[in-house]
């Protein structure tokens, strides 16, 4: 088990369950976790003073859609915010879309909690090069 | 026009109309069918066209009889302007003596008869007159079926449009379903797994069970989501099949590794066997590992333990037979015609093990289909089963290796090694903001000098995130600015997979062969 300095995790998603149950699965890693349900309040969030290490970000959500709200990320200035997409789509175009516009990582729906761990771990964790080769493998 | 045929049969008068502007040849007609006694004819005449077609355009008329030569009216033009006027009315054409012909065009144009003034008789008259209502009754009535056929053609047009549309939302509302339930699935998935994993505490032996049920439960369900969410991509034909040089032994290896867990779980001998000339076949090889899969799953599934299992491919001629075999229970012949219906299971006792979604033949047929083929059952009760289906071969050409040449990038060391006109660029390191100007120019010289068709080789390359592939993109726009193509090899299974959904996989053969990615690459266009 690698040692992770905590880090500050914002999960949007409109589903209450889903914010829900990542949130508690990040905290296991000893994440603090911020949650929104649209892009907007999201924004808001990023925004303010609060240092958010990470977005976990839901694709398909009413008012302003995950691509959107990545698109205004980028333009923002967090060029550098670690982004992972979360879908129920599996097409191709979802995909493109999401890589083309700086997503760092797409996992569709329903995803393993490992899966989830490993991308988070290996994104924004202290790892060493050696750590992160070798995580790579399993993503 | 039954009103027509009931005057014609009962004593009701025909509404006659004569068109005639000689007063003795009218007067002459006039007499005639006065003479005639069973029949009574209600006769109006007019001398002028303009009269006559005023009347047809006012009046209820039977029949006409028209005198071609009129002051307002010549020759076939006559026929013409009064048949115009009243499309449904039977009309005998009137000629003298010089102008059959003229007649006999005015049939072809639709006249009933024609008469020639002076040879007129009393019968002949009639008859013309009752043949002439008759025939163009008969011709109605031919019409009206003709007009009732080609309303029953819109119709059904229309139902074959309505069907199809029916069809569209159907799998439209599969494909919308399909991912609803998704989102449930994902919540429950991640909770269990929070639970399961002991996260929220730890768990008794009899909660792990319990959490165990339902996580497999959980696997079917989601398997069955997928599974639908395919078969409605291939019956819609929304299936995309992308055509590569696939390397069949290399897929078959896949398979049995994939596989192996289950195969020695039911201590089954799973093995693959794909001889030299029927290694390289052209397909989508994500697609044809989905059948290999299901093909072999099912066999395991569905037969007792120990039994064996084999991936075998032929060459004949410029195909090649892929075959999945096994030695088990076989399917019975009442079975075999309907396995690769939806849902279709065999009913048996023994096999056990756990059940499929009853989708997985089906997908697999969609799937050969896709790829022009068709899928092939062989089986015997209690001698074995064998699935097959036959792939387009391709030759692959063996490459010679020329000259080489190494640049040093900070943190990337870059080997470039000539094969006829297409380049291997092996990439040893990894690529970063800081080297990628210079990778670039690297392969700008290589592009100008070497050659445009680049094999990118990252058997030597340390993991890449979502920039490094934005640079292998750029890349890739740059060998296509030259009026190439490029090639990637021995990717890792994520990257892959990445390149893969981008649908980029086309153009960037994604094989762990060099060979084949040699053979892959589009022929080389140089630049203008």
């Amino acid at each position: 088990m690698v040692a992770i300095r905590e880090k500050t995790i914002l999960v949007v998603d409109d589903e209450p369950d889903i914010r829900k149950t990542i949130s508690r699965l990040m905290q296991t890693r000893g994440h603090g976790v911020l949650g929104a349900e649209s892009g907007r309040e999201a924004l808001g969030i990023l925004q303010t003073d609060v240092q958010v290490d990470l977005v976990i970000l839901d694709i398909l959500m009413p008012v302003m859609d995950g691509i959107e709200t990545l698109q205004a990320i980028r333009r923002r200035g967090g060029r550098d915010l670690p982004v992972i997409m979360l879908t129920a789509r599996t097409s191709d175009q979802d995909v493109l879309k999401g890589y083309g516009y700086g997503a760092d990582y797409y996992i569709t729906k329903p995803f393993k909690n490992e899966r989830l761990l490993n991308i988070v771990d290996y994104l924004i964790g202290d790892l060493s090069d050696d750590e992160k080769a070798l995580l790579e493998i399993r993503l | 026009m039954a009103k027509v045929n009931h005057r014609i049969m009962s004593t009701s008068a025909i509404k006659t109309l004569l068109i005639e502007d000689n007063a003795g040849d009218a007067r002459l007609m006039a007499e005639t069918l006065a003479e005639v006694r069973d029949v009574r004819f209600d006769m109006k005449c007019v001398g002028r066209l303009s009269e006559g077609l005023d009347r047809l355009a006012s009046e209820e008329v039977d029949v006409v009889l028209l005198d071609l030569f009129l002051p307002d009216g010549q020759g076939i033009d006559t026929f013409l302007r009064a048949h115009r006027q009243a499309p449904e009315v039977p009309i005998v054409v009137l000629t003298g003596y010089d102008d059959e012909n003229m007649a006999v065009q005015a049939m072809h144009e639709g006249a009933q008869d024609y008469l020639v003034k002076g040879r007129l008789d009393r019968n002949l008259l009639l008859r013309s007159i009752r043949y002439a209502m008759e025939r163009n009754q008969m011709l109605e009535r031919l019409n009206q079926s003709v007009r009732e056929r080609a309303a029953q053609a819109a119709e059904l047009e229309r139902s074959n449009e309505r069907l199809q549309e029916l069809d569209r939302m159907k799998s439209e509302f599969v494909s919308v379903v399909s991912h609803e339930l998704r989102t449930p699935l994902t919540s429950i998935r991640a909770a269990i797994s929070l639970l399961g994993d002991g996260c929220l505490g730890k768990l008794n032996e009899e909660q792990k069970e319990y959490i165990d049920l339902v996580q497999r439960n959980l696997d079917r369900l989601e398997s069955l989501v997928l599974d639908v969410l395919n078969i409605s991509r291939i019956e819609s034909g929304r299936l995309q099949i992308d055509l590569l040089q696939a390397d069949l032994r290399h897929l078959a290896s896949d398979v049995v590794q994939m596989l192996a867990p289950q195969a020695k779980a039911r201590q089954c001998a799973l093995t693959a066997g794909v001889p030299e000339n029927a290694r390289f076949a052209r397909c989508d090889p994500d697609k044809i590992t989905q059948v290999l899969v299901n093909l072999v799953g099912n066999a395991i599934k569905h037969n007792p333990e120990r039994i064996r299992i084999g991936i075998s491919a032929a060459r004949d001629e410029n195909r090649i037979r892929v075959t999945v075999s096994d030695n088990g229970i076989g399917i019975p012949l009442e079975d075999q015609p309907r396995i690769f219906e939806r849902f279709y299971q065999v009913r048996r006792q023994s096999g056990g093990g756990s059940q499929g979604t009853g989708l997985g033949l089906a997908i697999s047929r969609g799937l050969v289909e896709a790829h022009g083929g068709k899928l092939r059952l062989a089986s015997e009760a209690g001698k074995g089963t064998a699935f097959s289906f036959d792939l387009e071969a391709v030759e692959v050409q063996t490459w010679e290796k020329g000259r080489s040449q190494t640049w040093e990038l900070e943190g990337l060391t870059v080997t470039a090694e000539q094969y006829g006109d297409r380049v291997r660029l092996l990439l040893c390191g990894r690529i970063e903001e800081t080297n990628f100007p210079r990778l670039t120019r690297v392969t700008q010289e290589i592009l100008e000098r070497w050659g445009n068709l680049l094999v990118i080789d990252l058997s030597e390359c340390l993991y890449m995130d979502s920039r490094g592939i934005g640079h292998l993109i750029e890349l890739r726009a740059r060998a296509a600015e030259h009026g190439g193509d490029l090639a990637i090899v021995h990717v890792q299974p994520r990257l892959r997979k990445i390149l893969d959904s981008l649908g980029i996989s086309k153009a960037i053969a994604c094989h762990s062969d060099l060979t084949v990615a040699l053979g892959c690459l589009r022929p080389s266009n140089p630049p203008q």
